[in-house]
């Protein structure tokens, strides 16, 4: 089945069984590096990707359900400003992620401060609860992404004010 | 190598070959026949008939079957392995395989005892026959299944005659070894690179070696690079503890019988360490006229068994300190109080007489008691306990505290003829750079590493590196294990910084210094009634508040409390954050469950640092301490005994169900 898309800002066709996970037609056909999966059941959290600027687990994607729409991982996602915001939150409040789990901490945090700048602890937990690695604190988890907030908010209200 | 290290899932090359693995459905039994049709050339069907060397894998002294043609010894064993172009094709053509099985045991059962240790002192007999009061319980760790963890597999590909290796592995000389061995060509023409691991979890000890082995006899076959990984659980050992202590009548432990079981799995892999580990981990820290401690590890038909919590010491640890908090509860005392009263200053006095010149013992529980509000907490929890209906399920204030204290050690237990091979390389180049050579691979360690050399040599850290190589040249510094990291490598860089530091100046650069490690004394192996068995510990106390939620039955815990002596610390930040994570992952697998970012309690972890000694870690004993915490606050909050890991709410609840 060929199925259309665009992958980190590029088009691109993939010939492919229409069935087979987003997660596989990634690492596999597309040879993304930055996914480190353990369960392929949604339960590790380490397969997340952006499906049209939202974090999903690729994993419980079936290829058939992203033609037409755009993917993009942490290769194509670290070029642009908002993964800048996302890892001075980060870097600020000295909770940077282990490698493993690096990709899919950034882009949940990228999730949340899209929807809203300045969430709250209970918002991000509950995000951050599809995540199995707990390689951060509650704590420092909660400080980064708010810290992020931070400078995506000041970032914005910059651009608005230009 | 030209391949850019990172997860084995990242690594990928041009016409790769993907791999699954075929394992058997049964766990005893024999391959009547099997049936492989005739697939497209560019798929690879590897049997033990491909095998060109030994079909067996070595792991120390004891050897385990590569790939079976007929008998099948344990469940999952690995017959055959498919590769193809896509994982996809690789899955459809390993479901077109079909074997036949005959379930029927095979003529030579094995069963029985692979290793067995004991150690005994006083007349156990008459010291039970003449106590007080009897206490028997009986703990058991279950099988635990290490998930979520970075995946386990191997890439390999060929340079002319070489074999080039990317694994998964905590130990690359063993899947160098192995897949010269299987594959019958010369260990130095095979280079082994370590591939990225999480290091939080990790148990990835042997099954990388029989992906390696795999992946190199389809490259071998089909002359393309060829990448294995699989998923397949990898489980702890069940272990159980039955401990039987006298008590005299003004409560004092006069006499302590032990008897450990171990399933090891179907091969003895690590055997006698385990027994070791167990036996150190049973002994306990208040001295009696009489002690007896049996440790066996048993057969079972079950998969070779991983150890990402160390070999058993942890399991131990936790039966020896849930029986104190059991013995303290049956005596209606203050665990806390009690054991700081048995424990007395800096002199600690082990089960089996040995003493303890400078034990932190005291200072770490004196610690944890004051953060917690130990004794104030424990009073309301008690009060509470006592007043329940022992009959009422819903109690609604299922409240409680608990305390353990002890010692872990870290490496191998005694000084085995094939540690002497292993060893470590510092280099001082021209500019003062300084480059650490080791095979493994640990960026929690690499900074202690760095620390000691700029420590001993004053050269700044930023000149110092931790070679990131291959087998062909990296020297071999073992399996990275029981925290040998820290613990073993950290000494012999020490010592490689200090010979460097004798001939600098005086050697034309650059000058290499290799260490071995040395052998260790024979005496503290052998008399376990003399001496603390382990020649490197760190100490620890944990205190554990919960509440059990009265509707999911949930254990909510209210804080952790953790103080440690892990020798010299380089970068506290580092080790607390190392500590944390262990932490969490132990109570993951006490609940039985997944801890989510909204579940995670608050952990309070401080430590005592001695400037003059060497870096040791916490791992283990912070998991077996915490083990027996969460079960003695457990039994106070439930008003029942609780005295296995994992309790699942389930278990909670057959535990509230019992009269």
């Amino acid at each position: 089945m060929k199925i259309d898309c665009q992958l980190n800002g590029k088009p691109k066709e993939f010939y492919v069984s229409s069935d087979i996970p987003l997660l596989q037609l990634l690492t596999e056909y597309a040879h993304i590096s930055t996914l480190h999966p353990d369960c392929g059941k949604g339960m590790c959290g380490n397969c997340i990707v952006l499906l049209d600027d939202l974090p999903v687990l690729s994993c419980l994607i079936p290829a058939f359900e992203i033609r037409g729409r755009q993917i993009t991982t942490l290769e194509r996602f670290q070029k642009t400003r908002d993964y800048t915001d996302i890892i001075k939150g980060f870097e600020r409040t000295d909770s940077m992620p282990c490698s493993y789990c690096f990709s899919s901490k950034i882009l949940l945090a990228h999730g949340i401060i899209s929807r809203n700048v300045s969430p709250e602890p209970d918002e991000i937990l509950q995000t951050y609860s599809i995540h199995a690695c707990t390689c951060l604190d509650v704590s420092q988890i909660v400080k980064a992404v708010a810290q992020a907030g931070t400078y995506r908010g000041r970032r914005r209200r910059y651009a608005r004010r230009k | 190598m030209d391949i850019k290290t990172g997860y084995i899932s990242s690594v990928h090359a041009q016409d790769m070959l993907h791999g699954t693995v075929i394992r058997s459905p049964i766990s005893q039994g024999k391959i009547t026949s099997y049936d492989i049709p005739a697939f497209s050339p560019d798929v690879v069907v590897i049997t033990a008939q491909d095998v060109p060397g030994s079909n067996s894998l070595r792991v120390l002294q004891e050897t385990m079957p590569f790939l079976t043609q007929d008998s099948i010894q344990y469940l999952g064993q690995p017959i055959m392995a498919v590769f193809a172009p896509t994982y996809e094709q690789a899955k459809v053509c390993t479901s077109s395989i079909s074997i036949q099985f005959d379930t029927q045991p095979p003529e030579k059962n094995q069963t029985g005892v692979f290793s067995e240790t004991s150690a005994s002192h006083g007349d156990i007999e008459q010291v039970f026959a003449s106590a007080d009061q009897i206490i028997e319980r009986s703990y058991t760790c279950r099988e635990q299944q290490s998930t979520f963890t970075a995946p386990t597999g191997a890439f390999t590909k060929l340079d002319g005659d070489k074999i080039m290796v990317t694994a998964s592995t905590q130990w690359p000389f063993h899947v160098r070894g192995t897949i010269s061995e299987v594959c019958a060509v010369g260990k130095r023409k095979v280079l082994v690179r370590t591939a990225d691991y999480s290091p939080n979890y990790g148990e990835k000890l042997i099954y990388p070696s029989i992906y390696g082995c795999l992946a190199a006899l389809a490259s071998l076959k089909s002359g393309k690079p060829a990448r294995l990984i699989s998923r397949f659980p990898m489980t702890s050992p069940r272990i159980t503890v039955i401990r039987k202590s006298a008590l005299n009548s003004d409560g004092d432990l006069t006499g302590e019988d032990v008897l450990i079981t171990a399933d090891i799995g179907a091969f003895p892999l690590f055997a006698d360490e385990i027994t070791e580990h167990l036996r150190g981990g049973a002994m306990g820290y208040i001295p009696a006229e009489a002690y007896r401690i049996s440790v066996k590890a048993l057969y079972s038909p079950n998969p070779p068994r991983c150890h990402f919590d160390g070999f058993g010491f942890s399991a131990a640890l936790f039966s020896s300190e849930t029986q104190i908090s059991e013995i303290c509860s049956a005596a209606r005392a203050n665990p806390a109080q009690w054991r700081l009263n048995r424990y007395g200053g800096k002199e600690l006095h082990l089960l089996n007489g040995a003493v303890i010149p400078a034990s932190p013992l005291h200072e770490l529980m004196e610690g944890v008691i004051r953060k917690s509000d130990f004794h104030r907490k424990y009073a309301v929890c008690r009060m509470n306990q006592l007043q329940r209906n022992s009959h009422s399920v819903h109690a609604g204030y299922l409240r409680g505290i608990g305390i353990a204290s002890g010692y872990a050690p870290n490496g191998f237990s005694r000084n085995y003829p094939w540690e002497k091979k292993y060893s470590v390389s510092v280099r001082l180049d021209q500019n003062n750079k300084i480059t650490i050579l080791t095979s493994l691979c640990s960026s929690g360690a690499s900074h202690a590493w760095k620390k000691t050399c700029s420590d001993v040599l004053g050269i700044a850290e930023e000149h110092i590196s931790v070679l990131q190589g291959d087998t062909g040249n990296l020297p071999n510094s073992g399996p990275h294990i029981i925290s040998r990291d820290i613990a073993m490598i950290t000494p012999l860089v020490r010592r490689c910084c200090e010979s460097i530091k004798k001939q600098r100046f005086k050697q034309p650069l650059p000058i290499v210094v290799k260490r071995g490690f040395k052998a260790r004394s024979e005496e503290a192996g052998k008399e376990f009634h003399r001496y603390l068995p382990f020649s490197t510990v760190a100490w620890g106390a944990v205190v554990v508040e919960l509440e059990v939620d009265s509707v999911s039955l949930m254990p909510e815990f209210r804080g952790i409390w953790c103080a440690l002596d892990c020798g010299k610390i380089y970068d506290e930040q580092q080790l607390r954050k190392t500590l944390r994570t262990k932490l969490l992952r132990a109570l993951q697998l006490t609940v039985g469950s997944r801890i989510t970012y909204d579940y995670m309690p608050r952990t309070d972890i401080h430590f005592i640092s001695r400037e003059h000694s060497m870096p040791v870690s916490g791992t283990q004993v912070l998991i077996g301490l915490f083990y027996s915490a969460f079960c003695s606050a457990l039994s106070q909050a439930l008003n029942r005994r609780a005295s296995e890991i994992p309790l699942s709410p389930s278990e909670i609840l057959e535990l509230l169900e019992e009269l």
